[in-house]
């Protein structure tokens, strides 16, 4: 890989990458940058040992993924004031934040399928429409998994956390 | 969609320049291609002190992360940074203690224990550079900012330090190929190669006095920014300039060579020497340096029109 390779192909995922992450963290752009950041860096480290993956911005955003859960798992037996939040930067108080952090991270401890709807859904905005076609199953067969995948998550979150409408 | 979910203008050019000095740092710290045959015993000690520092620092940086996070990290980077540097530096060092035993003891040739002897003084600027970073993290709580108009850190000018040392190391590359050409010259005369090998390392030689000559411009124009003689806009198309005319004197060299080179292999292809395919290659070369040089030459036009 060369340097323009390197960098041209940041160019064209790092606009994807740093929406992907805004989404999760609920605009939190100090947490946002540092887990984008930390992902090229490990992307540069992992690609030069190895080989480029087949497809760049997956990768990319399966790493930054797991960087915020280990991050919030992190902090998960520390106060919500030791968590770097910025409330400003997307209207929210810190106790949105918080919140939206939480539910994160309990989506997470989800199984995988359960997690990748429901942030399908809730984090990148899909229609259940876009999500039957990426997951090659019935629009019907979306909304029942959607359902179960909801129960799973309010029963690991008080009732008032899971009430929130579409991240848009 | 919201703005909140675009980056900001100043994150993105800050984090493609990092990107981009990260590249050349991990790629300078790349092995050359297998010159000097460095025990294995001696690789496995280097990792397992790379390994172990590694792990103490990481230690280090999951203790650091319940407070003010960012800073601390950043911090913690900086400092398994130099502890990486440091062992890199140790084991490079006895490496040349023992090339230095074997070659007088006649075991290796000159060359190669000066490959080795340039290597360690190249760690130990690596190391040198890695303490600046640490110090400028401390001072500024941030990454180390490399631009021309960064300003200066607690009353010290970083990026003309790292500039000093970026000479430094170019200087030690000037000092491999002058030692190559003093070796290729004892060849010529013993008529075991050819005299035209000398054009290459010339090349590189000349290469590298641009590259100085272009660090040593940017030093300038930083004393110029931190005297406020300029303002950072001009500093940033000043520098761009300094980029320019370097990558337009490098294009234009490029061709020269190539066109050289193309019509020496015509002669050899009319002789029947070499195959229509290697010319075919070599004219694919040359288009594509002439192609920058193109570009080159419009960069400084647009630069030009700017000034």
């Amino acid at each position: 890989m060369t340097e323009q390779q390197w960098l041209k192909m940041y160019r064209e995922t790092v606009h994807p990458l740093y929406g992907y992450m805004a989404r999760r963290t609920r605009g939190n752009r100090e947490l946002t940058e540092d887990i984008v950041q930390e992902s090229y860096l490990r992307a540069l480290d992992d690609w030069n040992r190895k080989a480029v993956p087949d497809s760049p911005l997956a990768w990319l955003k399966r790493v930054a993924r797991n960087i915020l859960i280990d991050y919030l798992r992190q902090k998960r037996w520390v106060s919500k004031g030791d968590l770097d939040l910025n409330p400003d930067s997307a209207n929210q108080t810190s106790e949105d934040q918080f919140e939206s952090l939480e539910i994160f991270l309990a989506i997470s401890t989800l199984g995988r399928k359960k997690a990748r709807i429901l942030e399908a859904f809730y984090y990148d905005g899909k229609s259940v429409r876009e999500i039957a076609n990426e997951m090659a199953i019935s629009e019907r067969a979306v909304e029942g998994q959607l359902r179960r995948a909801r129960q799973s998550l309010k029963s690991l979150l008080p009732d008032s956390k899971t009430n929130g409408g579409k991240n848009e | 969609m919201s703005e909140i979910y675009e980056p900001d203008g100043q994150f993105l050019e800050r984090l493609e320049w990092q990107l981009s000095s990260e590249y050349r740092r991990t790629n300078r710290l790349k092995p050359s291609s297998g010159k000097i045959a460095v025990p294995r015993r001696m690789v496995a000690i280097t990792c397992m002190v790379g390994i172990l520092m590694t792990g103490v620092a990481m230690i280090k940086a999951a203790e650091y992360i319940q407070d003010s996070w960012r800073k601390k990290i950043e911090i913690a980077r900086a400092e398994t940074e130099v502890k990486l540097k440091k062992a890199h530096l140790e084991s490079t060092r006895e490496m040349a203690s023992r090339a230095e035993m074997r070659f007088s003891n006649g075991l290796v040739r000159e060359e190669e224990y000066r490959v080795i002897q340039i290597a360690a003084k190249r760690a130990e600027l690596d190391w040198n550079k890695s303490l600046l970073n640490l110090d400028e993290v401390k001072a500024s709580g941030a990454a180390p900012r490399n631009e021309l108009y960064a300003p200066e850190v607690g009353g010290r000018d970083f990026v003309s330090e790292r500039l000093k040392i970026e000479i430094k190391e170019i200087e030690l590359d000037l000092e491999l190929f002058r030692s190559r050409v003093e070796r290729l010259k004892q060849l010529v005369e013993k008529g075991l190669v050819q005299g035209d090998e000398f054009g290459l390392i010339q090349s590189e030689i000349a290469a590298r006095k641009v590259t100085i000559d272009k660090i040593q411009k940017r030093l300038d124009l930083r004393k110029r920014f931190v005297a406020g003689e300029i303002t950072a806009q001009e500093v940033e198309i000043k520098d761009r300039m300094t980029i320019a005319e370097r990558n337009l004197h490098l294009a234009q060299s490029m061709v020269d060579s190539l066109s050289e080179q193309l019509k020496r292999l015509k002669t050899l292809e009319t002789k029947g020497m070499i195959s229509p395919l290697e010319i075919k290659q070599m004219q694919y070369a040359l288009d594509a340096a002439q192609a920058e040089l193109e570009l080159a030459t419009l960069e400084m036009d647009v630069l030009k029109k700017l000034k």
